[in-house]
């Protein structure tokens, strides 16, 4: 498959159309990749570029945009909404890691058995995983309506009923009733990850380390959790990664609010760009967040190169 | 004798005869509409007198773009106002939209048009004017075809009556009613201020209650600073319904129609929100419930009109780029003839058109409504329609703000201040 | 295991039942929302208001009609099938064949052209909305299938291309060297030799991409303004805009657009976690 040697080529008819051959295959490589190439320069690479343009102009998204510079993004660093959304997202994204891995790994390890009825179980706990953020958004604004919600009449009928509260109308609870919902859609997905790297784990080091004598919370801490380090190490990636770009479960159920205390830089730039039409500030905050998201994986991925067990 | 043919057999022959004539005219000229009205009585009449005009005028075609009104507002006028095929006609709103659609081209200049066989001169007075947002200048680019109060108070007149009270006069008497309800263990007023411009709205009346128009329009045109000590005294009107806890406990989170409903369902005494209330109401409110209305009390000492409403007109504008504004114009002519008004009116809707609203069957709401609309020397227009949005929506949350008890008049102030600064 | 069980018959150990106690617990729990939500629908909406989590004292099916039709939820769904179905096909293929290239063939900046699709790993959605919104308009395409087909095909190709070329690298080369010696031309060797063999891995792309694509909102709800062309998710966020205080429409809703995909996922249950834990994810 390799290309025709050069002795070959300058040796008459032969060479020549050999040549052609190779040229044609060339050609036809080229080809393979083509497609893939002429719909990520259009519609990722362009409009990336065009982001950039834009971050630097004033544009209502009526016409033509008027440059600036730097404005937006003195603006954007000014902008005491927009440096709060990153430590909202930041304190979103340590609790996903909590109630989405931490939890998927507890419950992988809890239900990693082959007794009756686990199968359906953790099919069951996967489920929530196939709704749209927008039908589970939609359905937790329900379970957490201050009024008629499943949450608070829970309380009632619990008698706990001076515990009911508005949940999402509250500043210091809105962002953990996002968690908690967030939990629930996920965890299943870390879960599936985590039952295939805890399938993959040698029954014999289990073995051994029982011949040694290790209770079962000694295995757990000394075999299990070792082992699943690496697919730990894509989790989180996929954790962080994905925390950033949340953006249907604030969009449904607080849209940032209340008073900004749930809103993250997604929800912010969409405000910018499509309710107050500041298309050249949006656009400035999309770039802010291409670089913020590209530093903390980098940083991320440096500080625990290994091989990874999964990828995404 | 209104639009509807209603014989089946004149509207049998009405069809034929156009069909007749839809087969002369090889060139029928096509009018698109882009409007937000998705549903509901007002949709069902303007679909009968576009029917009727269809028959009326053969050689034109109306064809409706509806839309839902959030992406109206968001994206969707703007995609197609910019698209190769603009609509000939489009809704919008008075105030600082119509000064931007005027000013980027997009809105064809109607003042001439109006002039023509007294076509304005059949709208009411309060339609040309500055206030009501159809004019940029002294040029008319917008054609109302509603008004709108946007808040007056709402009270379920059961509970009032239940707690012996009458319609306060000034804000200390409603001050003493919503303490006299908290602590009856009723929520005073419940409202749902997730999107901020339901508080806001009214936010935005009070404020020009205390501070005059002209102060007000100069500070949210951002030519003076928040902070100052007129709208501090506005923003304690906010801070003593905090402190009185006249609000619900999920107001800041709760969406606008889920308060509504809330209030049909007597889960509040008040509810300060629009004219919409009034077609919502035969639509999702218990049998037997009872309501009424109150404009904003009267605060002493205010600079502003103390009388004054706030509210708005809406219409349509014509492209600027449209190909057959000729057409255009005769569809609006038609749909503003008074028998058409007549009809809208019975749809809901505030008709501009001199004595429609008299020769109207009407809910007696919206006859009281409009007789406020029209007694008002002074129409406050609605922030997030008079002023660009952005600032608007800053003023409603710092407004919020107060009134949630979160920050005191001073603080909320300085920190619209903050926001409003890279737009300064 | 089973043998061993008979002579205990009289109890479970204490761990057993722990065990089954816990797992349980933890799972009805997490399942419960969805339990509330399926019958909610049935429940008038005084109902719902006065006694939330009461069941219903009618089991009204007719809300599930008034909810399908006044929401055109078929509608929904016929859109979200040709949306999904079109970029989901055209994205596998697509990307297919790429990751073939960039693994197997050698080529004048190859790697150069591979590192610069990695940048889409690293990139939400979310950063050019603002700019695509204004692209799809200048090309007139708002407001058709294209604006969801042609962003949701570009898209995930960084994914899926990367997770194939990693499973192309782990085939043998004799396959390959074989048909190319029998005079197979590259796309013939492709076509009938390697792309036959990438199918676990095209499984899970699948399942990942249809997942991914079939939820989708930012995009949808930006792009697409004709209530007629919405996908499920973006007209059910509609729906319940409209019907917001009629709540036994919006749980109706919520049950229709949700359950048949439930139902799809238990049926298939063993192939999207088998599709999601090997193939190329190994």
């Amino acid at each position: 498959m390799g290309l025709p040697s050069r002795t070959e080529r300058t040796t008459g008819g032969r060479a020549v159309r050999a040549s052609r051959a190779a040229r044609l295959e060339t050609f036809q490589k080229y080809l393979f990749v083509v497609p893939a190439l002429a719909l990520f320069a259009t519609f990722v690479l362009l409009p990336l570029a065009s982001a950039l343009y834009y971050s630097f102009t004033v544009w209502e998204g009526l016409g033509t945009p008027a440059w600036v510079g730097l404005r937006n993004y003195v603006r954007a660093w000014n902008d005491s909404i927009h440096v709060r959304s990153y430590l909202n997202v930041a304190v979103y994204i340590a609790g996903t890691l909590v109630v989405e891995v931490a939890f998927g790994l507890l419950v992988a390890v809890l239900l990693a058995s082959d007794r009756r009825g686990f199968g359906f179980m953790r099919g069951l706990f996967f489920s929530p995983m196939v709704l749209s953020m927008v039908a589970a958004g939609l359905l937790w604004t329900y379970v957490y309506d201050y009024r008629r919600g499943l949450l608070n009449e829970g309380l009632r009928a619990a008698g706990l009923g001076e515990w009911a509260h508005p949940w999402l109308s509250d500043g210091g609870t809105a962002m953990l009733a996002v968690i908690i919902v967030s939990g629930w859609k996920y965890a299943g997905f870390y879960m599936i990850i985590f039952l295939a790297a805890l399938r993959r784990i040698p029954v014999s080091l289990y073995e051994a380390a029982m011949l040694d004598g290790a209770s079962p919370l000694q295995r757990l801490w000394h075999v299990t959790l070792p082992l699943l380090r690496e697919t730990g190490v894509v989790a989180v990636l996929l954790c962080v990664t994905g925390g950033f770009a949340a953006f249907d479960l604030f969009f449904t159920m607080t849209n940032g609010g209340p008073f900004n205390a749930t809103e993250i830089p997604t929800t912010w730039i969409v405000k910018q760009a499509f309710d107050r039409h500041n298309m050249g500030y949006g656009a400035a905050l999309t770039i802010v967040m291409t670089a913020v998201v590209g530093v903390v994986s980098l940083v991320y991925l440096l500080a625990t190169r290994r091989r990874h067990a999964v990828e995404y | 004798m209104r639009v509807n043919l209603r014989s089946p057999l004149r509207r049998l022959l009405a069809v034929l005869v156009a069909a007749l004539v839809l087969g002369a005219v090889a060139a029928q000229v096509e009018i698109s509409i882009a409007h937000t009205m998705t549903g509901g009585a007002h949709r069902v009449t303007f679909d009968e007198i576009i029917e009727a005009f269809h028959e009326a005028h053969p050689n034109i075609r109306i064809r409706q773009i509806p839309q839902d009104m959030e992406i109206y507002q968001d994206t969707g006028l703007i995609a197609m106002l910019q698209s190769n095929d603009p609509p000939d006609i489009w809704f919008q709103w008075g105030g600082d939209l119509v000064r931007r659609d005027a000013e980027l081209g997009f809105a064809l200049d109607l003042t001439d048009y109006l002039a023509e066989d007294g076509w304005g001169d059949t709208f009411l007075d309060a339609s040309w004017s500055e206030g009501t947002g159809t004019m940029v200048g002294d040029r008319i680019f917008m054609m109302p075809y509603a008004f709108d109060v946007t808040t007056v108070l709402w009270y379920n007149t059961e509970i009032f009556a239940e707690h012996d009270l009458d319609e306060p006069e000034t804000w200390d008497e409603f001050l003493d009613i919503v303490r006299t309800l908290r602590a009856a263990g009723v929520t005073p007023i419940i409202l749902g201020n997730q999107q901020f411009w339901p508080l806001g709205n009214w936010a935005g009346h009070i404020t020009a209650r205390v501070v005059g128009m002209d102060l007000f329009d100069r500070v949210l045109s951002l030519e003076e600073p928040f902070s100052q000590p007129a709208f501090e005294e506005a923003f304690e009107r906010f801070a003593e319904l905090a402190e009185a806890h006249a609000f619900n406990r999920d107001l800041a989170g709760l969406g606008a129609s889920e308060s509504m409903t809330a209030f049909f369902q007597g889960a509040g005494a008040m509810h300060p929100i629009g004219s919409w209330l009034i077609s919502n109401a035969l639509t999702t409110a218990p049998d037997g419930f009872e309501y009424d209305a109150f404009n904003t009390p009267i605060i002493a000492g205010g600079a502003g009109d103390p009388q004054s409403i706030i509210g708005l007109a809406t219409g349509f504008e014509v492209s600027a780029r449209s190909e057959h504004v000729d057409e255009a114009i005769t569809f609006l002519r038609y749909f503003t003839s008074f028998d058409n008004q007549v009809a809208w009116a019975e749809a809901g809707r505030f008709s501009p058109i001199e004595g429609a609203m008299a020769a109207a069957d009407i809910d007696e709401h919206n006859k009281a409504l409009a007789d406020l609309f029209l007694d008002a020397n002074e129409l406050v227009p609605p922030p997030d329609t008079g002023y660009p949005v952005e600032i608007a929506d800053i003023f409603y949350q710092g407004a919020a703000l107060v009134a949630g008890g979160l920050r005191s008049p001073t603080e909320a102030l300085a920190w619209i201040d903050e926001q409003l600064a890279p737009l300064r | 295991m089973s043998t061993s069980a008979l002579p205990r018959a009289r109890g479970f150990p204490l761990g057993t039942v722990l065990h089954y106690w816990v797992g349980v617990t933890v799972v009805v729990g997490m399942a419960f929302p969805l339990v509330w939500m399926l019958y909610s629908g049935f429940k008038t909406n005084q109902e719902i208001a006065n006694t939330p989590i009461a069941l219903p004292s009618v089991w009204n099916w007719h809300h599930f009609v008034e909810a399908w039709q006044l929401g055109n939820l078929g509608r929904l769904y016929l859109n979200s099938l040709l949306v999904t179905g079109v970029s989901v096909t055209a994205l596998v293929m697509i990307a297919s064949l790429a990751a073939y290239a960039f693994a197997r063939l050698r080529f004048r900046g190859r790697d150069e052209l591979f590192y610069l699709l990695l940048i889409g790993l690293l990139l939400p959605a979310q950063v050019v909305i603002i700019p695509l919104f204004f692209l799809l308009r200048d090309l007139q395409l708002l407001n058709t299938y294209w604006a969801l087909i042609l962003p949701y095909t570009s898209w995930p190709l960084a994914l899926t291309i990367y997770l194939l070329r990693s499973y192309y690298l782990t085939l043998e080369r004799e396959l390959e060297d074989a048909a190319r010696i029998d005079g197979a031309s590259l796309f013939q060797t492709y076509a009938f030799v390697m792309f036959p063999l990438v199918r676990p891995a095209l499984a899970t792309v699948v399942i990942l991409n249809l997942v991914n694509l079939w939820n989708e909102l930012l995009f949808a709800m930006l792009f697409i303004q004709d209530e007629r062309l919405r996908t499920l998710p973006a007209g059910l966020l509609a729906f319940s805009g409209y019907y917001l205080v009629d709540y036994r429409l919006v749980f109706a809703a919520l049950s229709i657009t949700t359950v048949p995909i439930l139902v799809l996922y238990f049926v298939f249950q063993r192939h999207v976690i088998a599709g999601l834990t090997t193939g190329a994810l190994d």
